[in-house]
Formats: structure tokens, C-alpha cells, sequence
């Protein structure tokens, strides 16, 4: 723009807006400096503030995941430490029974045996009713209700149904096991079935005053059979242990990438944006020089007189 | 025909008078270099008539001779043309300047960053609901996450319709009757029939249409205006929208039509209330942002929060779903129609007990609309965000574009001490000049007076 007149005011005010404009660009980029960010507010970069509100929600996301997948590993670690006591609990029991099932003991060694066989079933049903956190992990959603009560009967009668924990936007974990499968819905030694029943039985028939020892063998197999489902309720929980550690790693990946691609996002590159403040602070500096040799200098300097 | 004797002496008194008057211009001139309101003065010099005289008989022309020089008037530095633009700039400038100091307080109030505020509460809301499907004795921790987020959305909600009705009452006092709008349009008016008279009866009104000048760059900031100028100096001053019709029946300060001006008190009509939006301006700005008719395109402040009610309304109606599918139970958000972001709350019929029946599946459903509300919310953001880049963007413009034609303005009418400087050394040697002529004339005549003094005596 070239001007017919230079007039006072006019230089004034072109010197005053230049070091206004220098001061300004120098706090934005000061700004920029002390928060670490470029995008301190929507309006910097409209479309970079909602990106980052996406990021910071995935990111969110990825850490409901992972406490889950915490949770969920508490919970099947919780699960397999109650099941193979149990499984140690039952070889005990096997091993009693088959040294009954012999024939060689006298009535009052058998009643022992029965004794200990009351406590064993005991001590399993206690390792069923194993708590996390408040929560019987036994008792699939039904978390508040014992998996076996006083009555003996697997939640209370109640149906079974898995816990999942979510540990991806799409995929889930089976963190408990219907143990009914393996110990009976109905452990009442006289009316139930299944390994507690059973056990109570034997139980109390090698406590009674005549003790008898038949049927002890036929015993075996189903005790044989309860072992092995056990192991194997034992294998899945195991499998869910590891499917959450590999989900960990993936997440872990995942919030790594989406940390990066935040901070490619709003962060301030600290080289680029120190080098831009000392250009800018260069230039104010420059202004204000400008500002205060320009406007003392005027042609009244110059006559004399 | 012969030459008067002190026809020369006219001519150097008329020059020391107009180097005088030269002097006295520029003094004022420089005395008023830092007043912003001041148009510089030239003082207009022509040559007085000449005098003819016959030298000869028959055909003979004859000769002029000067008898000086003559103040034929003292004008202003002023440009019409250049002013209109000023005036048009200022109402842009400031129109712009106030809609961005105003949405740009709103987003720092909104407090979106993100690690802050409703971001963070959204997300702690989701994540409790992760928790409950994990731990269904975690129902408080889902209530507390709710109603901070809830309580985050009425105070959001709350700004925005604090700020607009700051607007609309900051609005209302400027043009009030007596307020800022009304003080100087009624200066203008009382200023035209002073500068009309001063006109009429030949006088000087350099100064009376400096402060009306004065004035009128105060009102341009206020709103879009239009100044014409009639022949006998009175402004008429019209306001007009942005594609510069006229805004309102009659304009803000009638100047009459010549000769006659109106009486200052009848001369000013403040405009409508529902014409102040598309005035521009401060006033046009201000009225947009008090504006709370959501359908209007020019109403950001409303825009906004119809914006804010969208997304509480939808996550209401998601969470609501996933809780009480069939519509017959207790839902999580209320009110159950009309909700918006100021009314939101959580419903008191929520329990923790009541949450822990709910079951993980319905804690699962809930959580999966964490993305969709993000979604949302990254969408407000960047409305919010566009709306406030948009507005400080034609700040910036239009404050340069005020600075570039300030700087025009000052070329025409500011005044340069260098050029008065270079005036004043002309002025002063032209007196001096003018005043050693009349000494040489004096001589002159003191010579013909002595050497022929003694005839007759």
C-alpha cells in the first residue's frame, strides 16, 4: 500500500499494530509452550479437538478393557487355585476309598474313613464357595448367592449362566465355570447325584455302626470321572487366563499407537515451536527498536535555528 | 494613468497577512497532531484582482499589476469517499471483534479440553458402567459418574444462556433511550444545525464537523451506517444491514432537506428491537448472540446450546434403551420428554440396589455407547471450535482491513509534522520576505519625499 502522505498518526499507529501483532503471535506460541499443546482450545484447530475427543475416548475405552481384563484374571486365578484344591481334595478322597473298597479294614478304621470323607466333602464345598472380592466365582451371574448352600443344592436351585468380561469392542471372556458339572447340582448324600452325593453317601456309610463295603468299587469310576471334569473346568479357566494375557499385550499395543497418534494430535513439537519463539521474539524485539527510532526521528532533528 | 503610490504596500501588508494566517494554520496544525479527530488544515491563497492600467493611447492593452494575494479559504482534509469505507470497516471490525471476545469466553467457559470437563466426565460415566458389569455392587460409582456428568452438562448449559442474556442486556442498555446510540446520534443532530448555521452565514465549521466526525467514528463502531451529506453540511445518518440497505422506516439522525434542519430533538429514531441484528456492529453482535431462536442461522450462541441439548438428548435416549428397554421400567435420565442439557439429572428412582440388578448384560449395552457418544461430543467440539475459529479469523481480517484504511484516512486528514515543518520555514520566510518589501517601499517613498520635499517650501 503506498500512501500519498505520511502523516504522524499514521506511523504511530502502523508501529503500534505491528508490536501488537508481535506480542500476540509470541504468548500463542508461549502458550503453546507452557501447556505443551497446540490445541489448547476447539477453536485453535477445530478439526484436531475432536479428533483428540476421540482419541482420549478410545483411549478410555482400551483402559475399561484392560481393568477388565485385571479383573477377569483376579477372578480365574481366584478360580483355578479353589479347583485344584479341590482336585487334591478328591484324590485324597479316591485314595481313602480305595483302600475301603479293599475290604481289609476293621469297622472302626472304616468309620475314620467315613469321618474324613464328611470333612473332605466339607472342605470341597467350602473351596466352592471360594469368594473374589466379595463375589462367589463359582456362582456364575449370580454372584451374591453361595454356589452350594446348607441345603446342599448348586445356587440355591437357580439356573447358571457364564460371567464374561468385556476385553475388546468386540470380544468377551469367560471368566467362571458351571462347577455343577463336575460335583452335582444336588449334593443330599439320599435324595442328590453327582460326585458330593456320592461322597456323602459313602460318607455316611462307613460312619454308621455296620459299616458295609460294597458298591465301593463301582464308587471308584464315578469319582475317577469327577476328577476328570474338574481338570478340565480346570483347563478352561486356564484358557481364559491366557486369551486375557494376549488381549493385554494387544491393548497395550493399541494405547500405545492411539497415545502416539494423540500426541502427533495436540502436542506441540518443543524444537519447531522453540525455534518459532525466538524467531517471533527476534521480530518483537526488532519492532519495538523500529518503533522507538522511527518515531523520535522527524525533520525538526534537522533545522537548526 | 498612473501607478498609486502604495498600491505595493497593499500588496506586501496582503502577504504578510496570508503568511500570517499560514503561520497561524500551521501552529494549530501541529498543536493538534496527536488528536485523533482532527482533519488537518491548508489555508487556500489566490491572487487578489489585478489592477489594469492604460500605458498608451489608441490600441494599447495596457498592463496588469498584482495587489497580492488573497485567504480565499481555510479548508479541511477530509475525504467522503474514504470515510464511507472507515465507517464501514469500524462496524465490521467491531461487529467481528465483539462476536469473538464473546464465543471465544464461551469456550473456555464450556472448559473442553481434553482431559478436562465433559470429556472426562463422559468418560468416566462409561467406565463406570464397565465396572458395574464386572462388580454389580458398584451401583453409587455409576449415580456419582452420572451426576457429575450430568451436573457438567446443566452448568455448560447454564454459561451459554448467562452469556446470552449478558448480551442481551448489554444490547438493550446501549440502545436504550439515553444510551450510547442515542447519545451520539442526538450530538450529530444538535452538531448539524450548528454546522449548518456556521455554513449559512458564511462562516467556518472546521472544528463543529471535526467532533461531528468524532462522533460519527464512535457511532460506526456501534453499527453498520450510511452518512449523506446534504448541500448545506447537515449528516443525515442511515443504518443499513450488511448488504448496505436501510435498516428501520426512518434514519438514525435525519438532516432534513435544505435549507431546513431538523430540531435535534425530533431528529433521532432509535431503531426497532428486531432490527438490531442486522445491523451490525457492536449492537448487531451483541443482538446475535442474545438471539435465542436456535432455527436462526445467525444466532451462534443458540446454535450452540441447541448443539449441547442434541447430544445430551441423545445419550439420554441411548442409556434410557439399554436400561429400560420396553419403556415400561425405571429409566436412568430424566425428564422423559423435552430434556435438554440444562435439565438433565439422574433419576432419582435409580438406586445403587436397583443398578445391581440390572445385570452385566445391560452394563455391557450401556458401555457400548461410549463410541457413539464420543462421536457426538467430538462433533460438538468441532462445531464449537469452527464456530469460534470462524469468528476470530474475521476478527483478525477485519481489523487489518480497519488498520490499512485508518492508515488512508490518516494520509488524507492526519497531519505530518514534517510537512508542516517545511510549511513553516515557507511561511516564515514569506513574512519575512514580505516585510523586507515593505521596508524597500517605505525607503522608496521616504527618497521621493526627501528629494523632492523642499519644493515649494
Amino acid at each position: 500500500m503506498t500512501f500519498s502522505r505520511i502523516t504522524t498518526l499514521m506511523t504511530t499507529n502502523q508501529i503500534l499494530g505491528e508490536i501488537n501483532q508481535s506480542q500476540n503471535a509470541l504468548a500463542t506460541t508461549e502458550q503453546q509452550l507452557s501447556t505443551g499443546k497446540t490445541i489448547n482450545a476447539p477453536s485453535d484447530n477445530p478439526y484436531g479437538a475432536a479428533l483428540a475427543v476421540q482419541l482420549n475416548g478410545q483411549l478410555a475405552q482400551l483402559n475399561d478393557y484392560n481393568s477388565n481384563i485385571v479383573d477377569g484374571q483376579a477372578w480365574t486365578q481366584t478360580g483355578s487355585t479353589a479347583i485344584s484344591a479341590m482336585q487334591s481334595d478328591v484324590q485324597r478322597a479316591q485314595e481313602l476309598v480305595t483302600e475301603a473298597a479293599n475290604g481289609t479294614m476293621s469297622p472302626s478304621q472304616l468309620n475314620d474313613v467315613g469321618a474324613e470323607l464328611t470333612q473332605i466333602v466339607a472342605a470341597i464345598k467350602s473351596s466352592a464357595n471360594t469368594q473374589y472380592n466379595g463375589q462367589y466365582v463359582f456362582s456364575g451371574t449370580a454372584t451374591s448367592t453361595p454356589a452350594y448352600d446348607a441345603s446342599g443344592s448348586y445356587l440355591s436351585g437357580g439356573a447358571y449362566s457364564p460371567v464374561t468380561r468385556q476385553i475388546g469392542p468386540a470380544s468377551q471372556s469367560t471368566v467362571s465355570v458351571d462347577l455343577s458339572q463336575a460335583l452335582g447340582t444336588n449334593t443330599d448324600p439320599a435324595t442328590g447325584s453327582g460326585l458330593l452325593s456320592e461322597l456323602g453317601a459313602i460318607a455316611n456309610n462307613l460312619s454308621s455302626g455296620s459299616p458295609s463295603t460294597s458298591g465301593l468299587s463301582a464308587a471308584l469310576s464315578d469319582i475317577q470321572d469327577g476328577l476328570s471334569k474338574l481338570s478340565s473346568l480346570a483347563t478352561n479357566l486356564g484358557a481364559a487366563t491366557d486369551q486375557m494375557t494376549m488381549a493385554s499385550t494387544t491393548i497395550s499395543d493399541m494405547q500405545t499407537s492411539v497415545t502416539a497418534d494423540l500426541s502427533n494430535d495436540e502436542d506441540a513439537n518443543m524444537a519447531t515451536t522453540m525455534t518459532t519463539y525466538s524467531n517471533e521474539e527476534a521480530a518483537f524485539t526488532a519492532a519495538l527498536k523500529a518503533g522507538a527510532s522511527i518515531v523520535q526521528t522527524s525533520l525538526m532533528d534537522f533545522l537548526t535555528g | 494613468m498612473t501607478i498609486p503610490t502604495y498600491s505595493g504596500m497593499g500588496a506586501a501588508l496582503s502577504g504578510l497577512e496570508a503568511m500570517q494566517a499560514g503561520l497561524d494554520t500551521t501552529s494549530n496544525n501541529i498543536a493538534n497532531a496527536s488528536n485523533p479527530d482532527y482533519a488537518q488544515e491548508t489555508v487556500n491563497l489566490v491572487d487578489s484582482p489585478s489592477l489594469r492600467f492604460y500605458t498608451g493611447g489608441g490600441d494599447n492593452p495596457g498592463v496588469e499589476v498584482g495587489t497580492g494575494v488573497m485567504i480565499q479559504s481555510i479548508s479541511r482534509g477530509d475525504d467522503q469517499f474514504i470515510d464511507g469505507q472507515y465507517w464501514t470497516a469500524n462496524a465490521n471490525s467491531s461487529y467481528y471483534a465483539t462476536l469473538s471476545s464473546q464465543l471465544t469466553n464461551t469456550e473456555q467457559d464450556l472448559n473442553m479440553s481434553s482431559t478436562a470437563g465433559l470429556q472426562s466426565a463422559l468418560n468416566s460415566f462409561f467406565s463406570s458402567w464397565q465396572t458395574l458389569a464386572s462388580t454389580p455392587t458398584t451401583g453409587s460409582g455409576v449415580i456419582g459418574a452420572a451426576q457429575t456428568l450430568t451436573q457438567q452438562l446443566n452448568a455448560a448449559s447454564q454459561q451459554i444462556s448467562t452469556l446470552q442474556s449478558q448480551a442481551g442486556t448489554e444490547v438493550a442498555n446501549i440502545t436504550a433511550s439515553g444510551g450510547e446510540l442515542d447519545q451520539y446520534a442526538s450530538s450529530i443532530a444538535q452538531l448539524n444545525v450548528q454546522i449548518a448555521a456556521q455554513n449559512a452565514a458564511g462562516l467556518s465549521s472546521n472544528a463543529l464537523q471535526d467532533q461531528r466526525a468524532a462522533a460519527i467514528d464512535k457511532l460506526s463502531a456501534l453499527a453498520n451506517i450510511k452518512v449523506t451529506q446534504q448541500t448545506n453540511g447537515s449528516d443525515t445518518i442511515t443504518l443499513v444491514n450488511s448488504s448496505g440497505a436501510p435498516v428501520g422506516a426512518a434514519p438514525l439522525v435525519d438532516g432534513g432537506t435544505p435549507p431546513t434542519v431538523p430540531d435535534p430533538t425530533t431528529a433521532v429514531t432509535l431503531p426497532a428491537a428486531s432490527d438490531l441484528p442486522s445491523i451490525g456492529g457492536t449492537i448487531g453482535a451483541l443482538a446475535q448472540l442474545a438471539d435465542t431462536n436456535a432455527s436462526d442461522p445467525n444466532a451462534p450462541l443458540a446454535t450452540m446450546q441447541s448443539e449441547l441439548d442434541t447430544f445430551a438428548d441423545n445419550l439420554a435416549t441411548r442409556v434410557n434403551n439399554a436400561v429400560n428397554p420396553g419403556g415400561s421400567g425405571t429409566d436412568f435420565f430424566t425428564p422423559s420428554s423435552g430434556l435438554t442439557a440444562a435439565n438433565i439429572a439422574v433419576n432419582p428412582a435409580v438406586t445403587p440396589a436397583s443398578l445391581a440388578g440390572l445385570g452385566s448384560t445391560v452394563a455391557s449395552a450401556v458401555y457400548s455407547g461410549q463410541t457413539q457418544a464420543t462421536n457426538d461430543l467430538a462433533t460438538f467440539v468441532s462445531q464449537v471450535g469452527n464456530t469460534v475459529a470462524q469468528a476470530t479469523d474475521s476478527a483478525s481480517t477485519a481489523s487489518s482491513l480497519l488498520t490499512n484504511i485508518s492508515n488512508q484516512r490518516q494520509s488524507v486528514s492526519g497531519v505530518s509534522l514534517d510537512q508542516e515543518m517545511t510549511n513553516l520555514i515557507t511561511y516564515q520566510q514569506g513574512y519575512q520576505a514580505s516585510a523586507r518589501v515593505m521596508n524597500a517601499l517605505q525607503s522608496v517613498i521616504q527618497t521621493l519625499i526627501t528629494s523632492v520635499g523642499g519644493a515649494g517650501l
